[in-house]
């Protein structure tokens, strides 16, 4: 092997090296964000100090809204568990009572959950979430 | 009718497409001149149908032919012309049928130049084109991405199209985007069809220009999704690493490693295993692009559901993989480089670096777009990726790449290139020290703008210290004035100073980056009723008045703030929001929609939205977003310094010889063909 292809080689190393160790420092802590539905998260410590996205139906009583559409507070709602959470933010325009909803953020110490992120499910055939691009042509998971 | 024309052309197309492969892999086999000329005929006539698929849809769309559901859904009478046009592209179907129509009519051209010409790779070529031109055409036969389905009933007037996409990116966005996509099939064309002819002699001009041509429109279409998203959405920004976005930064991502090798492949016959690896990664990413946006796999705001189409064109993206990864394998040895690498310091180093550099970017962008779909296939609860984790893992190789394209002008080929390095690295070194310490004074400390700022000089500085000193000489030996040297010197080498003004651009597309993120300032929404008024970085924004406005099919109101610096100079915003009485939800709730107001300038761009509750009390948004300009601009730069490689010299050759800085000279022709001749027969 010339002293070139060792140089190549050694030199092709540390690089790797470098974006092996990129590669474990974006990955540690807070990279992904679980999916959850109010059901799998009450209760359960794995996710009490982690940002979320939590998925659920908005109660359909107690549901405050604040002024010009900047927060709001309601109960989010699954199958045996519910969930008081004050969102700050744009309110989208699909959030209503019984509607579905997804919000990220976190838990706080009062067991509220505090979330910056709001998304709709797309109640319509042809719009989806306040995001949304292109139509989509059914309503899709999110 | 027109329903009837379209389909059965696309129809007969698929039956040509299939039969122009037969045909050219007999016409291969057989040496047979009747049979190539018979593929050449096959891939006009394919062009032919689906240009007369794509004609029939146009038509429908324009004149609102309701019995197709396609058009319904899609257009209305009152859309305007330049949306029913777009239209076309709006869905599955159509958006199918403009790629392969894209295809065909790139492969026309392709068959068409080479006409003249004997080789069995040509042939072969047209065969693969053929297939993804009939791969593709297949698709339209499956459920969800017929655009000529017939609508279950007739009506009086179509859907319309959604109000967020009557927007000029809708009209420019996805054709730009597809002729990249498109055009990254002809170098694959040509890779296979010389790999499996064993011609590996003639395939890398062409392979040239067609990847330049995909990497413009498609880094092209990349800036427009952005601009659009920017100027669109409400989530306040130009990306979102959403993952239809990224996948169409991947083949762009492996492209520019693909350019590059093909400089090296062109000047020493180095990286030819590289070039072949990046054409066949670069058009698998394409058709990835495509699954990713089809398939309904990953929930983006782009996607359509899931469908049979997106397992059709995944199918076809393992075997293509299969395929190529088995041909570049079995033809290794024949892809062997001509010279070993030298010079680590050097050129060779170089482009070896970026294009580690580029495949790194490429794979953490795909494994955080693929992270959540994998996470579902192992039974893991689902999650989402962070933006955290991208910028994390994909910033700092940018930067990375950013201090190679500095120092690029500075890098030769050979033994000696570490010394040329150093030699004309010191002075950027100096300017660079300067505009650091400079910016600290400005108030500029965050470090990565600091890093930018940096590394930007680098560049700035190398590459005119490179253009002067090279005019230098011209203007020494040849005596000719500073503005005709320096005219003459760009005129003689469009590939080496086209590249330059592309990086020259990247830098300012990186400067507008660092600046709109690391300095951005936001404001929570805030409830502004007229007379109020809140901060937002420097500016005070206040709010004047909010009136009712009306629209050809929409009602609304509009917000007119005014934002004063801290300076005192002002300039007014005027968030819109929009209420569609069309597009309602099942409960019969008007969707409302945002319409966002900018006012940009050299120094910083200013972003609002509002959003009204059913009091009428609105709340505004106001971000501001330093430098945003200059990722336009950069990216514009680029654009015209791909162009300017694209051009001939205007100059005769002649006149123009002079040693300048140029790396060291080329290997002749002939003595590259002699030797690759010599191995083809071994």
């Amino acid at each position: 092997m010339s002293r070139a292809t060792v140089k190549y080689i050694a030199a092709g190393a540390v690089l790797l090296a470098a974006v092996g160790y990129l590669a474990y420092a974006s990955m540690k802590g807070g990279w992904a964000s679980y999916h959850v539905s109010v059901d799998e998260f009450v209760g359960n410590s794995k996710f009490q100090n982690q940002r979320v996205r939590l998925a659920g139906n908005v109660a359909a009583e107690g549901l405050v809204s604040n002024p010009g559409r900047t927060g709001a507070q309601f109960t989010l709602v699954g199958q045996t568990q519910h969930m008081p959470v004050v969102y700050k933010g744009v309110v989208p325009d699909m959030f209503k009572p019984g509607g579905e909803v997804v919000v990220e953020g976190r838990l706080d110490k009062d067991g509220v959950f505090r979330a910056d992120v709001m998304m709709t499910k797309c109640a319509s055939k042809y719009e989806s979430d306040e995001h949304g691009h292109k139509p989509q042509k059914q309503e899709k998971p999110s | 009718m027109t329903a009837n024309i379209g389909s059965y052309s696309l129809c007969a197309a698929i039956l040509v497409a299939a039969m122009t492969l037969l045909v050219s892999l007999a016409g291969v086999r057989f040496s047979s001149q009747e049979l190539r000329r018979t593929a050449r005929r096959g891939i006009y006539l394919l062009t032919g149908l689906l240009s007369l698929s794509s004609a029939a849809l146009l038509y429908a769309d324009i004149t609102g032919d309701f019995s197709i559901e396609y058009v319904w859904e899609y257009t209305e009478k009152a859309l305007p012309l330049g949306y029913k046009i777009a239209a076309f592209w709006a869905g599955q179907g159509g958006s199918i049928l403009l790629w392969a129509w894209m295809v065909a009519v790139m492969a026309t051209i392709f068959v068409f130049v080479n006409r003249k010409k004997d080789g069995d790779e040509y042939t072969m070529s047209a065969g693969i084109l053929a297939l993804v031109i009939g791969l593709f055409s297949a698709l339209m036969m499956l459920q969800g991405a017929d655009p000529f389905a017939p609508a279950e009933r007739v009506l009086e007037d179509g859907h319309g199209m959604n109000p967020m996409l009557q927007n000029i990116g809708m009209i420019v966005h996805p054709p730009i985007l597809f002729l990249g996509y498109a055009a990254y099939t002809i170098p694959f064309a040509l890779l296979v069809g010389a790999l499996l002819t064993r011609r590996l002699d003639n395939w890398l001009p062409q392979t040239r220009l067609w990847s330049l041509l995909a990497w413009l429109f498609l880094g092209a279409g990349i800036l427009v999704g952005s601009w659009w998203a920017y100027v669109e959405l409400n989530f306040g920004g130009y990306w979102a690493w959403d993952p239809v976005e990224n996948a169409s930064l991947l083949p762009w991502l492996t492209g520019t490693a693909l350019l590059h090798s093909l400089i090296a492949h062109r000047q020493r016959g180095t990286f030819k295993r590289w070039t072949a690896a990046m054409i066949a990664t670069s058009f698998l990413l394409c058709i990835f692009a495509a699954y990713i946006t089809r398939g309904g796999v990953v929930s983006s705001v782009h996607g359509f559901e899931k469908s049979q189409v997106g397992t059709a064109i995944f199918a076809t993206f393992i075997v293509g993989i299969l395929f190529s990864a088995g041909l570049i394998a079995v033809r290794w040895v024949a892809l062997k480089g001509e010279r070993p690498l030298e010079g680590l310091v050097g050129r060779d180093g170089g482009f070896m670096a970026g294009n580690i550099i580029f495949v790194a970017m490429m794979l953490f962008t795909l494994l955080g777009t693929l992270y959540p779909v994998l996470c579902e296939f192992f039974g893991q609860p689902r999650v989402e990726i962070s933006k955290s984790f991208y910028n994390k893992a994909v910033l700092p190789l940018g930067l990375g790449m950013l201090a190679l394209m500095a120092l690029a002008p500075l890098l030769v080929y050979g033994k000696s290139a570490a010394n040329r390095l150093l030699h004309g690295v010191a002075l950027p070194l100096m300017a660079a020290g300067v505009v650091v310490v400079a910016l600290a004074l400005m108030g500029v400390q965050e470090i990565w703008a600091l890093a930018v700022g940096v590394v930007a000089s680098v560049l700035l500085v190398a590459l005119i210290t490179d253009l002067i000193s090279a005019a230098w000489s011209r203007f020494d030996k040849l005596g000719e004035s500073a503005p005709k040297a320096v005219f003459r010197l760009i005129d003689s080498n469009h590939r080496r100073y086209g590249g330059h003004l592309v990086h020259a651009g990247v830098a300012l597309l990186v400067i507008g980056i660092a600046g709109s993120s690391v300095y951005r300032t936001e404001s929570e929404p805030k409830v502004l009723r007229p007379g109020e008024s809140m901060q937002v970085g420097s500016f005070k924004i206040t709010a004047k008045s909010v009136d009712e406005i009306k629209g050809p099919n929409y009602a609304g109101l509009q917000g007119t703030l005014v934002a004063t610096s801290a300076t005192g100079q002002q300039a007014e915003l005027l968030p819109q929001v929009h209420w569609y009485p069309k597009f309602t939800d099942r409960d019969g709730n008007v969707q409302q929609v945002s319409k966002v107001s900018i006012h940009p300038s050299w120094r910083q761009d200013l972003w609002a939205v509002m959003a009204a509750d059913e009091h009428g009390v609105c709340s505004f948004r106001v971000l501001v977003f330093p430098l945003m300009a200059w990722i336009w601009v950069g990216g514009i730069v680029m654009g015209l310094g791909t162009i300017f490689c694209l051009t001939p010299r205007l100059t005769r050759a002649a006149e123009a010889t002079i040693v300048d800085s140029a790396p060291a000279p080329v290997q002749k022709p002939r003595q590259r063909q002699a030797a690759t001749a010599a191995r083809q027969v071994a």
